[in-house]
């Protein structure tokens, strides 16, 4: 069953409890934290950890949550600050500048891939770990400068400078599919 | 307007999310320089790019293992919440609301003793019954009832991801 509620509403009716409202909040935003999570990550086991993480931290926390922003930013700033913490664990050395590895595609799934799929798929994840959160959110999630930049605990501007340098070092390593 | 703030406004320039202001001087600036043209032609061409690089399918269940996992977490926490002392038998609970009382008027006394400037003497035991409501109250679990309101989403968020890092 579908709710006509806003996601707000459903919100404030999980902070009385109700599983329902919760699951719904889940049903409709899974996709984009799940999404956000793999793009960030690079690997769909822990992708789904992230995300699941994430949606238990919005529940943990529903007694405090106040419907003062979109819940869809707050949510991107949960699964973004998740991944980054992540990452940083992973890689305590050099966080930035090492391609994940998807463990989880399968050779098949990994030839059906485009050949530019991968090299997209592998330039964005030789980015640094800001670049890259600033480039899924803005470029794939369709989030406004504004909301990328209270996803990410930033201002307009210097997510303007983050995509800028992002945009430049994508263009150097995706060169061959600019000539068309 | 330089060619770095130019480029850096791009984003915002193609998404329409810029003052009408900064549109007219990132326009003007585009229709001046060449290579601000191509940069622009260029990031046109990456959103293409970007786009034709769909993620894989969320996995089957993902909505109902994070119910599942919710549902045990709702349920620790009632369990917890409830505590072995409180869950004995009803008198308790009548017990603690008399308690309450108890202390609350006591409270009161204070003030009015306080207020007349002679409680020296008999200050000790209600002080003391007055920390004992607070005490109880936080055994209770019950100190999100007397939270002082007003908390920010950045508040509440700060507090989230720091209770978060076991
Ligand atoms: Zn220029």
């Amino acid at each position: 069953m579908e709710s006509s509620l806003s996601d707000e509403a459903l919100m404030l009716a999980a902070t009385g409890g109700d599983l329902a409202a919760f699951e719904q909040l889940v049903l409709r935003h899974q996709e984009s934290a799940w999404r956000t999570a793999y793009r960030m990550v690079g690997c769909r086991r822990e992708a789904e950890d992230l995300a699941q993480e994430a949606f238990l931290r919005v529940f943990e926390a529903r007694d405090r949550y106040r419907p003062t922003a979109a819940f869809r930013t707050y949510l991107y700033r949960i699964v973004v600050r998740l991944c980054l913490d992540h990452l940083r664990k992973r890689r305590p050395l050099a966080t930035d500048g090492l391609a994940p590895v998807d463990s989880q595609l399968s050779a098949e799934q990994q030839a059906a891939e485009s050949e530019q799929a991968q090299a997209v798929r592998e330039a964005i994840a030789c980015l640094p770990a800001n670049q890259r959160t600033a480039i899924v959110l803005r470029y794939y999630e369709g989030l406004s400068g504004r909301e990328t930049a209270e996803a990410m605990d930033s201002s307009v501007k210097a997510v303007e400078r983050l995509l800028a340098r992002a945009r430049k070092t994508l263009e150097v390593r995706l060169g061959d599919f600019f000539r068309d | 307007m330089r060619c770095g703030d130019a480029q850096s406004k791009l984003d915002r320039f193609v998404a329409h999310e810029l003052t009408s202001a900064e549109r007219a001087q990132v326009g003007a600036h585009l229709e001046s320089c060449a290579a601000c043209r191509r940069a622009l032609a260029k990031f046109r061409r990456l959103q293409g790019i970007l786009a034709d690089a769909p993620a894989p399918p969320i996995p089957g269940g993902f909505a109902d293992r994070v119910v599942a996992r919710a549902r045990t977490q709702q349920a620790a926490a009632a369990r917890s919440k409830r505590g072995p002392r409180f869950e004995q038998s009803a008198w308790k609970t009548i017990h603690f609301s008399a308690a309450r009382a108890a202390a609350l008027a006591a409270g009161l006394l204070l003030g009015l003793l306080m207020g007349r400037d002679t409680w020296r003497a008999s200050a000790g035991p209600q002080a003391v019954a007055a920390a004992q409501q607070t005490d109880v109250l936080a055994a209770a679990g019950l100190e999100s009832l007397v939270e002082s309101g007003g908390d920010s989403l950045a508040h509440s968020y700060i507090r989230l991801t720091l209770v978060g890092e076991r």
